[in-house]
């Protein structure tokens, strides 16, 4: 894999990548920009995704629409009840041929894995997952296999209110880098799904518009870019912020900063900047934030939810100037 | 830590160290000998170097300002009490001891004498010791401290000192010399300023309001500014009224005789023979205070003397009677020696109610009839003084008015006969020193006259007839040298020269004459009494008449004379059509009140005059007021100013300078009443501005591409922000503060201009820092 030295040429065919990936994930999934915005920057920014809403908005046809974009290998796991750890990681089978295990790889070892109602799985199972995601490599009997980069998962979920579900705990729902909710479509946009999806699966249209080498360099560009002491500061001002809200009960942790300063950082990317400012954070905080705080019974009574606290320390946060 | 010569600012120490000298010029004047001046200038000299050089090491402020001090405080003991050190090195008790003996020396002495007082060493070692402490402030405050402005409080704290302690108006040069070197210390950090601000992109003009942004425009609101404040500090100068000096308590101006050592009295004549330093003693201080039934006309004698040694009076030597307890009757059957018995006489009651006369001094109406005191009392024949052991508090005097009903009450032959030349014969001595120039105006005045109080008549009526000008201060010449020929000369002098002329002119015509010195009668106080103060001291010949014995005359014209017996005018005729005696008559040393109404077609002149002139006090003290104000706002427009750019003026990095640039467009929006945004991105801000500012096109695109570089500056690689950059955003700021000022009223503009919230703000700061008040 070679690296691109120039950094300004980097972040052009980052632009246009993502542009590519944008258009095409479009042609399946109508109106929802924000959406599919966040989760090419999530890509872009090594985190996971978690798509949370109630069936049937397109949570699914999003994560395959993404996937499939990309030449790369994906693999999908509807997770069930009766899902095993093994069927995510793999498992040590003896070959009566050879008179020795090996080991057969399981969902996991993709670059992009979707994992369709991932609220439905065990815990257990849950817990295999999100550990694959986090360390991104997978340790079965001893052995330690790495997974490919790029790595990216992508979960559905149900709220959790919605009958047989295992809601994800609150650890484990850390490990995204953002949620989001795909929310109905707008009465055109549906409208359009019912004409498009008639006579053909658009998704069976779809062609992968680059390649995972690809993206895996662009990942390394976003990763060099310049981030200025004062927005890093802003940033743990931002997370500290979420830790003293009198609304919360718990706020977000110091992987939520990692994960918010890599997330403007793939935002930036895509606007072409080659610096990161106080916008893409703010951008990109609801998503990066939302997911990881818990609301206090006193705010869950007033009707208060963690989006709105979100924007409510986004407002209240200076913004420092680095000035000394 | 590394040398920079340049970090050092020498010029600026130079410039501090010229500045405190200058405050100290005045000192000159305060001291007789100029012993001081050495030690001074090292020590001062020695303050800006060691300053220079630890600034050069780039040392913290606190430890240089400590260092000065150290410095200072060796070299000031090397230089007064070496002596005392143990080994030459450290100082010791006795060095304390020392310390303490030469500043209570110099404490008695600044109590004691009235300027220009000797330098002992105890005054030399204070003058240095607080030239030195200024020398350290000014420096580490104008010079480490960068704040030249400051730097003026102890710089005016020494200035005041050196000032109002001389107890007379300083020539203006000396303010000129200070505020000179203030000035000098001011510019030289504008010079600073400008010199290291980056003159590599030289940018185009944007508006005529752009200059004023640009080192141009300080420089010319600082020489406006100059020239108000000095302007300013002359009026209000001119315009106060003079109070008498009260920096030390018993300071050296208030302390008139403080010429004779150890006395604590208030009038140095009675030692000296000599009353101009009285005269121009500005103490309000009440010398004597008394009560008398009717107006006196009679001044308070202290004593006389005889002795001329050709430039001044020598005090005379007394002679005293036996001491007398109670009541002292100097003359048996109230005949005092010459008078003859014929004379009517006429008494009158006077009660001194407190008295500041040193013993053995007393200040009695003559010719006494008798003295009442609870005190040892001596009669002193030839100087007709009272003298007394211990100061007196209170005493009664019963004196006599000889011949009150004026020539007709005279005897007849009176001034005949002419006096024995033996037994008068000190009385005789005519100083030989211009005696030619006296001598032939006597003569010239005297014609063929023989009567001895004709004579006095007729000199005394030449010296009051307006040919003269009463002024305390001499016409320049050899006034020491030959006072009575430059005297005579000049025309102009006060009651010292018109007496001594008057005594000589006497004594060459043969008539025997004394030199009587004391006091004017004073001023009459709402409740009745009377009051004398050091400047009411006065001095007047005395004649010897046959007949009338020592008669007492006053060639002084003007307002601050006595008023002489009337049997010593000449004539009634004369004295009225004379103004000058009729305005010199007012003994209460006031002047001459303008006619009344009856005098015609110019009342109303008059009147108008009047009012100006009782109005001028109210009119010089709105003035002052309104200058008070205009110095007040011109500090809040500075210090907003200042506020204003404080964050550009610390920057050094170009990233600094366009933070810098943008907190100017900050603050001075805020002067313009749009409230700054809270802690926002610059995107943000930039349309908090967009939403609140009324901009034009033009200046809409200068604040988005402020903004843009503002985060370009913040947020971007350092490479990002090029140095041309910064004079970008310099014009982008002044064209949205142009824009944004051109659509306000101007009441606004005006207030933002004079006085901007940036300055009270900055002001509000400074205070906090001084008084950190926990709320």
């Amino acid at each position: 894999m070679t690296v691109n030295a120039d950094p300004a040429s980097d972040l052009t065919s980052v632009q246009d990548v993502a542009s590519d990936i944008h258009r095409a994930i479009s042609t399946v999934i109508e109106g929802k920009e924000e959406a599919v915005r966040t989760a090419v920057t999530v890509l872009l920014a090594e985190g996971h995704l978690l798509v949370e809403d109630v069936p049937g908005v397109g949570k699914t046809m999003l994560a395959k629409a993404l996937a499939k974009s990309i030449d790369c290998d994906v693999s999908r796991v509807q997770f069930t009840p009766d899902l095993l750890p093994s069927d995510i990681t793999g498992v040590n089978v003896f070959n009566q041929n050879s008179h020795s295990f090996e080991f057969r790889r399981g969902a996991i070892f993709a670059n992009i894995v979707v994992g369709d109602e991932i609220n439905r799985a065990s815990p257990k199972t849950q817990s295999a997952l999100l550990e694959c995601m986090a360390e991104r490599q997978v340790t079965v009997d001893g052995t330690t296999y790495p997974l490919p980069g790029p790595f990216l998962v992508m979960a559905t979920q149900n709220p959790i209110e919605m009958e047989g579900t295992y809601p994800l705990p609150e650890a484990q729902r850390d490990r995204f880098m953002a949620r989001i909710s795909m929310g109905y479509p707008s009465d055109a946009a549906e409208l359009a799904l019912l004409e498009s999806h008639g006579d053909h699966d658009p998704l069976g249209d779809l062609e992968a518009v680059t390649d995972g080498a690809t993206v895996q360099r662009q990942i390394q560009a976003v990763r060099r870019l310049h981030t200025a002491q004062a927005l890093r500061e802003y940033v743990v001002a931002l997370v500290t912020a979420s830790r003293r809200h009198s609304s919360l009960r718990l706020g977000a942790s110091p992987r939520a900063s990692l994960h918010l300063l890599g997330a403007a950082r793939a935002n930036a990317a895509l606007a072409g900047r080659d610096h990161v400012l106080p916008e893409d954070v703010q951008a990109l905080a609801p998503a990066v934030l939302t997911h990881r705080v818990m609301l206090t019974g006193e705010a869950q009574l007033t009707g208060r939810t963690a989006g709105d606290v979100v924007a409510d320390i986004l407002h209240r946060t200076p913004v420092p100037s680095g000035r000394r | 830590m590394r040398f920079n010569l340049d970090r050092g600012m020498w010029p600026e120490a130079g410039l501090a160290a010229f500045a405190t000298l200058s405050v100290a010029w005045p000192l000159t004047e305060l001291l007789r000998e100029g012993s001081w001046i050495g030690p001074a200038i090292l020590m001062v000299l020695l303050v800006g170097g060691v300053g220079s050089l630890l600034r050069s090491l780039d040392l913290d402020p606190t430890l240089i300002v400590l260092s000065q001090a150290f410095a200072a405080a060796v070299a000031l003991l090397w230089q007064f009490l070496r002596d005392t050190l143990v080994y030459g090195i450290f100082p010791w008790s006795e060095t304390l001891d020392q310390t303490t003996e030469l500043l209570r020396e110099a404490g008695s002495t600044l109590r004691t004498y009235a300027a220009p007082a000797p330098t002992h060493d105890g005054v030399e070692f204070l003058i240095v010791a607080v030239l030195t402490l200024t020398a350290i402030s000014v420096d580490s405050i104008g010079v480490t401290g960068r704040a030249p402005a400051t730097a003026g409080i102890p710089l005016a704290a020494a200035f005041l000192v050196s000032v109002s302690n001389s107890g007379q108006a300083m020539e203006p040069w000396f303010f000129a010399a200070a505020a000179l070197g203030w000035l000098l210390m001011v510019a030289q950090q504008g010079n600073r300023l400008v010199t290291g601000w980056s003159s590599a992109d030289r940018r185009e003009s944007v508006g005529s309001h752009d200059v004023s942004f640009g080192p141009t425009g300080h420089r010319r609101t600082a020489r406006v500014l100059a020239i108000v404040t000095v302007l300013g500090a002359l009026v209000a100068a001119s315009a106060l009224p003079h109070l008498p000096p009260t920096f030390f308590t018993e300071g050296l101006a208030r302390n008139a005789d403080g010429r004779s050592l150890g006395g604590n009295g208030s009038v140095s004549f009675t030692e000296t023979m000599d009353v101009t330093a009285d005269l121009h003693n500005r103490s309000d201080e009440p010398v004597l205070t008394y009560r008398s039934q009717e107006l006196l006309q009679e001044p308070l004698r202290v004593t006389a003397t005889s002795e001329f040694d050709g430039e001044r009076w020598v005090p005379p030597d007394y002679d005293p009677a036996a001491p007398v307890e109670g009541s002292l009757n100097p003359y048996p059957g109230n005949a005092p020696p010459g008078v003859a018995d014929s004379v009517p006489r006429e008494f009158s009651e006077v009660a001194f109610l407190s008295n500041g006369l040193r013993p053995p001094h007393l200040a009695v109406p003559g010719p006494v009839s008798e003295v009442t005191a609870d005190a040892q009392m001596r009669w002193d024949p030839r100087t007709a003084a009272v003298r007394v052991q211990d100061r007196v508090d209170s005493y009664d005097v019963t004196f006599m008015r000889l011949a009150p009903g004026g020539a007709d009450d005279l005897p007849d032959g009176v001034g005949e006969a002419e006096a024995d030349p033996d037994e008068f014969a000190q009385y005789l001595q005519a100083s030989p020193n211009g005696r030619e120039t006296y001598g032939a105006l006597s003569d010239e005045i005297v014609g063929e006259e023989t009567n001895d109080l004709v004579v006095g008549q007729l000199l005394q009526q030449h010296f009051r007839s307006g040919i003269y000008t009463y002024n305390l201060q001499l016409a320049p010449g050899p006034s020491d040298s030959q006072p009575i020929e430059h005297f005579l000369t000049t025309q102009q002098g006060y009651c010292v020269q018109f007496a001594t002329a008057m005594v000589m002119m006497a004594r060459h015509q043969g008539i025997p004459a004394r030199m009587a010195v004391g006091f004017l009668p004073g001023e009459r106080e709402p409740d009745g009494t009377w009051t004398v103060i050091a400047s009411r001291a006065h001095t007047w010949p005395e004649l010897w008449v046959d007949g009338m014995g020592w008669v007492r005359f006053d060639p002084t014209p003007g307002v601050r004379s006595g008023q002489p017996p009337a049997y010593t005018e000449l004539n009634q005729n004369t004295a009225e059509a004379d103004p000058t005696l009729t305005s010199s008559a007012t003994p209460t040393g006031e002047p001459t009140q303008a006619p009344d109404d009856s005098a015609g077609e110019d009342s109303w002149w008059d009147s108008t005059v009047d009012a100006l002139r009782s109005s001028a006090p109210i009119l010089l003290r709105g003035l002052a007021v309104v200058l008070v104000l205009g110095l007040l706002m011109a500090l809040v427009a500075i210090a907003g100013r200042r506020h204003r750019e404080a964050v550009l003026r610390h920057a050094d990095t170009p990233q600094e300078r366009i933070e810098g640039q943008w907190e100017l467009l900050k603050r001075s929006l805020q002067d313009y009443g749009i409230d700054p945004p809270p802690d926002k991105s610059p995107r943000e801000m930039g349309a908090h501005y967009a939403d609140r500012a009324h901009l034009g096109r033009r200046a809409d695109e200068a604040l988005g591409r402020a903004t843009a570089t503002l985060e370009r500056a913040r947020y971007a690689p350092a490479a990002h922000t090029e140095t041309s950059d910064d004079a970008t955003m310099h014009r982008d700021v002044v064209s949205v503060l142009d824009s944004v000022a051109a659509d306000l009223p101007w009441n606004i503009r005006a207030s933002a201009k004079l006085f901007p919230r940036s300055g009270v703000q900055y002001i509000r700061s400074i205070i906090r820092s001084w008084f950190p008040f926990r709320t």
